[in-house]
């Protein structure tokens, strides 16, 4: 009965081993505790004593194999006996184990888990400000109440684990409290005394399955938000503040409505037209950056804002500064009026050289706009309202009206929008001017 | 309730616990005829004789040896090492013999010993004799640790570590020997093992120590009355296995913890006891928990540096006052 | 050099007559049983049942074999790591020993030990230690209590040549000669420290010698003859139970295998070893027998094959047997746990 010898583990760490030299021949007489092979180790050449008895009948691999353990290495047997099925077998079963990749022991053999992959830290995404938008407004009341800690990102509020808590037991939202721990922290004296916040469904209240609306964009909003991102990571804004003494708007307006009836002209057509006779004047503001060329357009093309429920939208009145006073607002109402039934032109709400937003009739004292492209500048009318205001040394009341002009750094530099609204202002402060 | 010092009230609990049962004896240097470095041991060699109050040569590891291998074959030895300092030459014996036998065996040995003897920092000692060892105690499975921090609980707690059947680390602090304190009249008093005790009420702030350290919490929580701050202070008692069932009711009532204690901060009792808060108390903390530890250096001899190395009871209302969020 | 001083084809012959018939066929079997057990683990080993560390006491069964039969049933036995003789010598079968090395749940001490860890407390074999040396002062500890409680009992306490620099040896010597305690303290003189042989760790290699220094008696024995190491222990066990004296024996022996399984042994020549090879303690017990017609070939071969037999069967028996419960990881730590747990200040892992 023929006896397969195996590769033994001659060492409590190695998962292989090389022969290196055999110490029995073919046709010898193996005694178990004879040595019969030195075996290469992780840790030295060791010599293999036989477990058992028998005659040397077939070696399975030559000096300098290297095979895993359990191979089989060598048959052993009766003397005369023929082996020759076992020696095939054998030989079969070592070329498997060979194929079967490096040599493992037992142990190596149960696969290692894949490490979990790292969760993704979900970016915080930066909210972008709204289309031509005024910048975030400050909750309603006094300008002293602490803004809600945020950090870098607007989101993260630093609480202690208790605070959170009690927070979320009484519906209060963290994003609007102040905390007294270190580094803003909100900690529980800040939320003890707190009632839940309004926009919180109160802690009890059975949660009513509500759903979010969701509405498709229509083309026109798509198209203008794509062409404000545009300009708005494009275009390097700076901005330009000023306020216009309105007193002689006032009265101009007022009088100009009083002798005739063709028009009620209103303090944007004044604006509009008094940005078009500045515009004139100063034909390097009138402009677009075409990236290897600045355009100075021939005439000026005029887009002015309109809230729509789809979205802002500004249409063109071209070659602006061909027309009066009148005619430039009976354009404007036109435009405006079939902006609102969502009937005009791509041509007609887009090529503006200059762009007028205003907001003064939400009493906005002021504000930023985003530039229209392809124009260069893009000006923000504030609401035109009685201040106080110092005149001749002793307090008095006027009229005033905020302006800030958005300017494309690259077509347009400080010095020369700030020259323009200088002139802006004046053409504004002597409004006769406007009538010519 | 009877005045008595610390060490009164320990040899009190030896002497009773030796009364009690003929298997406990007393084995450890200067223990006999000295009786007792820190007279700890005083008058137990004329009541027991030397065959039970054993002076052993200097030999931290073979007596503490000799005391695991009786403990073996069923007696139930108190082996004193003079300081705990010493027990380091021992801590092969502890660690590898008496903490492991009955896990090695499968159960078949219990080890029902007690090492005994002062630790930590004492005054003008110098490093080597100012050792604390109780996290390294602490982290060994098969040891019970414990600390008591007045004369009642010394004695309550000493019978019931004799009376353990698991080896015992107990560890009594020099400075604590002279303290009195009121203890227990009853005639067995015996403290459960794995149970902490409030040693002040309050509801502002936990202060969470043992041994020594439990009196610069209480001074510390005297002080902080006075401001209007009532600060609880929770005595651990055993420090293996903890009591986190007490600790929690505390946390939970005060919502802010400081841990005291006079070794070293790395891996020391208070990051352990920091660890086991956070993870299992984390919605009740309204402050991350604050540690008191001495210095992490060795203990130099000058006075005014061991001073400042050494946490004391002003340490406790600074650290109390940062998890109160007051300046 | 150290060498045994008799290179003798018998075993001593006064030592024999004293030893008697009976005693020496009994003493054959534990040898040869203990053997074939040795040479199975072995192979075990090489086929990856058994990991971690394996010493085998191949060519040293004489030393405990002689001296445990000196011993009555209320003594005690305490030795290192090379413990597998000792522990089937002493309480613990063929098959829960061999269960023990396969780390299951059926071993003397329930697969929490291994090789180095044999218990059988109730027939006083008291392990099995790992710390070189570390167990010295346990076995003087069993006097201690023996001496304590006048129990009139002896503890045995082996340990290699390589434990006698430790300063465990040293105090607990001088403790047990101070103190009168009933210990018989026997160094398994095999030569070598793993690779460090006697003459490069030690300052005086005649071991016997250091009992002068603890104020006991001490003898240099040959480790390979059973008789002998059985008569010299018996005087020192007789010492100990009378007298409360301890004694200190050199057992002079070889191991004919590496250190342990994965000792490649070049520290010595393939000629040494078969020079002890000639004074093989099984074969002289055996020549012994069948020298003095106190056994047959016959009787002496179905020993072998019981001994080869009862090997195979543990083998069986252990690979047959379970693992210790995952559940039960948290057993056998305390005594009276109170309200410990071994997942206690954990994040728990959930292996769900």
């Amino acid at each position: 009965m023929a006896t397969i010898v195996e590769m033994p583990r001659l060492t409590d760490t190695m998962e292989e081993g090389t022969l290196a030299a055999w110490l029995k021949e073919i046709g010898d007489k193996v005694a178990a505790g004879d040595a019969f092979a030195d075996v290469e180790t992780d840790k030295a050449v060791m010599t293999f004593e036989s477990f058992d008895d028998g005659v040397l009948l077939a070696v399975l691999i030559e000096p300098g194999d290297t095979v895993p353990l359990g191979a089989p290495i060598a048959i052993l047997g009766k003397k005369g006996e023929d082996v020759t099925a076992q020696v095939e077998e054998q030989k079969k079963r070592l070329a498997e184990l060979l194929a079967a990749g490096p040599a493992t022991s037992a142990k190596a053999e149960e696969a290692e888990p894949e490490p979990e992959p790292e969760p993704e830290a979900e970016p915080k995404a930066e909210p972008e400000p709204a289309a031509s938008a005024p910048s975030p407004a400050s909750s309603g009341g006094a300008a002293s109440v602490p803004a809600a800690p945020t950090d870098a990102d607007g989101r993260r509020v630093k609480a202690s684990p208790l605070a959170r808590r009690i927070a979320a037991e009484r519906g209060v939202d963290l994003t609007t409290v102040a905390g007294t721990g270190p580094n803003g922290r909100i900690i529980k004296r800040d939320v003890e005394g707190l009632e839940p916040t309004r926009r919180v469904a109160r802690a009890g209240a059975a949660p009513v399955a509500r759903e979010d609306t969701v509405v498709r964009v229509s083309q026109m909003r798509k198209t203008i938000a794509k062409r404000l991102v545009e300009s708005k990571q494009s275009a390097p804004h700076y901005y330009l503040t000023m306020t216009v003494d309105a007193d002689r708007l006032v009265s101009l307006r007022r009088e100009i409505n009083a002798a005739q009836d063709r028009l009620k002209v209103s303090y944007n057509d004044l604006v509009l037209r008094a940005c078009v006779v500045a515009l004139m004047d100063h034909p390097e503001v009138n402009v677009a950056w075409e990236g290897t060329t600045i355009r100075q357009f021939a005439g000026v093309h005029l887009g002015f804002a309109v809230a729509l429920d789809e979205g802002l939208i500004s249409p063109v009145v071209r070659d602006a500064d061909t027309l009066s006073l009148l005619d430039l607002g009976e354009q404007v109402r036109e435009l405006a009026g079939r902006a609102r039934e969502q009937k005009l032109e791509s041509a007609e709400y887009t090529g503006a050289s200059f762009t007028v937003s205003n907001l003064g009739m939400f009493g906005i004292d002021h504000f930023t706009a985003v530039i229209n492209p392809p124009g260069a500048c893009i000006l923000a009318v504030g609401a035109l309202a009685q201040q106080p205001v110092v005149k001749d040394g002793e307090l008095a009341v006027g009229h005033r009206m905020t302006v800030t002009l958005s300017c494309d750094h690259r077509a347009v530099d400080g010095a020369r929008g700030a020259a323009f609204l200088a002139d802006l202002k004046a053409v504004l402060e002597a409004p006769l001017g406007l009538l010519l | 309730m009877t005045t008595m010092s610390f060490r009164e009230a320990l040899n009190a609990a030896l002497d009773e616990e030796m009364a009690r049962d003929a298997k406990v004896f007393l084995m450890g240097e200067e223990v006999g005829q000295y009786q007792g470095a820190y007279k700890v041991s005083q008058g137990l060699l004329d009541k027991y004789g030397e065959d039970r109050v054993v002076d052993t040569p200097i030999t931290e590891l073979s007596f503490a040896g000799v005391g695991i291998g009786a403990a073996m074959v069923g007696l139930r030895p108190v082996i004193e090492m003079m300081t705990f300092n010493f027990s380091i030459l021992a801590l092969d014996q502890i660690i590898n013999n008496a903490a492991k036998m009955r896990l090695m065996s499968a159960g078949q040995y219990t080890v029902p010993i007690v090492f005994r003897g002062p630790n930590g920092p004492a005054h003008m000692l110098s490093a080597q004799h100012s050792q604390a060892t109780e996290n390294w105690y602490c982290n060994v499975p098969g040891l019970k640790v414990v600390a008591p921090s007045t004369p009642n609980d010394g004695k309550g707690l000493l019978k019931a570590a004799i009376r353990d059947d698991d080896p015992v680390i107990f560890l009594e602090a020099e400075l604590m020997y002279n303290m009195k304190g009121e203890v227990s009249d009853a005639e067995d008093y015996v403290l459960p093992l794995g149970k902490c005790h409030v040693k002040r009420e309050g509801t502002d702030v936990t202060l969470v120590s043992f041994s020594k350290g439990i009196h610069h919490a209480l001074g510390a929580a005297e002080e902080l009355a006075k401001d209007g701050v009532s600060a609880e202070v929770v005595d651990l008692r055993t420090l293996r296995p903890l009591d986190m069932e007490g600790l929690a009711r505390s946390v939970k009532k005060t919502n802010r913890v400081v841990t005291v204690e006079e070794g070293w901060p790395y891996g020391g009792i208070g990051a352990e006891l920091a660890y086991r808060i956070q993870h299992e108390l984390f919605d009740y903390l309204d402050a991350p928990v604050t540690r008191v530890t001495s210095l992490d250096v060795p203990m130099p001899y000058a006075e005014n540096l061991e001073e400042l190395v050494l946490p004391t009871p002003r340490d406790v209302i600074l650290a109390a006052n940062t998890v109160l969020y007051r300046s | 050099m150290g060498e045994t001083e008799t290179k003798q084809l018998f075993c001593d012959a006064a030592a024999t007559e004293a030893f008697g018939r009976d005693r020496l066929r009994e003493a054959f079997k534990q040898m040869i049983g203990i053997r074939r057990f040795e040479e199975r683990a072995a192979r075990e080993y090489a086929s990856g049942k058994i990991s971690g560390f394996c010493h085998l006491y191949i060519g040293q069964e004489a030393v405990a074999t002689g001296s445990l039969a000196a011993l009555e049933a209320k003594d005690h036995v305490i030795t290192a790591y090379r413990d597998h003789a000792h522990a089937l010598l002493r309480g613990c079968t063929p098959r829960d020993t061999m269960a023990e090395l396969f780390g299951k749940v059926t071993g003397n001490a329930r697969g929490r030990g291994g090789s180095m860890h044999m218990f059988a407390r109730e027939h006083g074999m008291h392990g099995g230690h790992g710390i070189v040396g570390a167990h010295i002062p346990l076995a003087t500890g069993f006097g201690w209590a023996s001496r304590y409680e006048k129990r009139g009992d002896v503890t045995l306490c082996f340990f290699g040549e390589g434990a006698l620099n430790q300063g465990a040896f040293y105090e607990s010597l001088n403790l047990a000669s101070l103190w009168h305690l009933p210990v018989v303290y026997i160094v398994e003189n095999n030569r070598y420290a793993m690779g460090t042989s006697l003459e490069r760790a030690s300052a005086v290699v005649d071991l016997y010698k250091k009992a002068e220094g603890f104020g006991m008696p001490g003898v240099a024995v040959d480790g390979m003859d059973v008789t002998k190491m059985w008569q010299a222990t018996q005087e020192a066990v007789d010492r100990a139970r009378t007298e409360m004296r301890p004694t200190f024996i050199e057992a002079r022996c070889y191991r004919y295998r590496g250190h342990s399984m994965s000792d490649p042994a070049k520290y010595r020549t393939k000629e040494e070893v078969a020079d002890y090879k000639q004074v093989d303690p099984v074969l002289l017990a055996e020549r012994t027998l069948h020298d003095r017609g106190w056994a047959t070939e016959e009787e002496t071969e179905a020993w072998d094959d019981e001994a080869r037999d009862a090997a195979a069967d543990a083998a069986d028996f252990a690979d047959g047997s379970p693992q210790p419960r995952l559940e039960d990881v948290g057993e056998y730590v305390y005594r009276t746990p109170l309200q410990w747990h071994p997942t206690e200040g954990t994040t728990p892992h959930h292996r769900d």
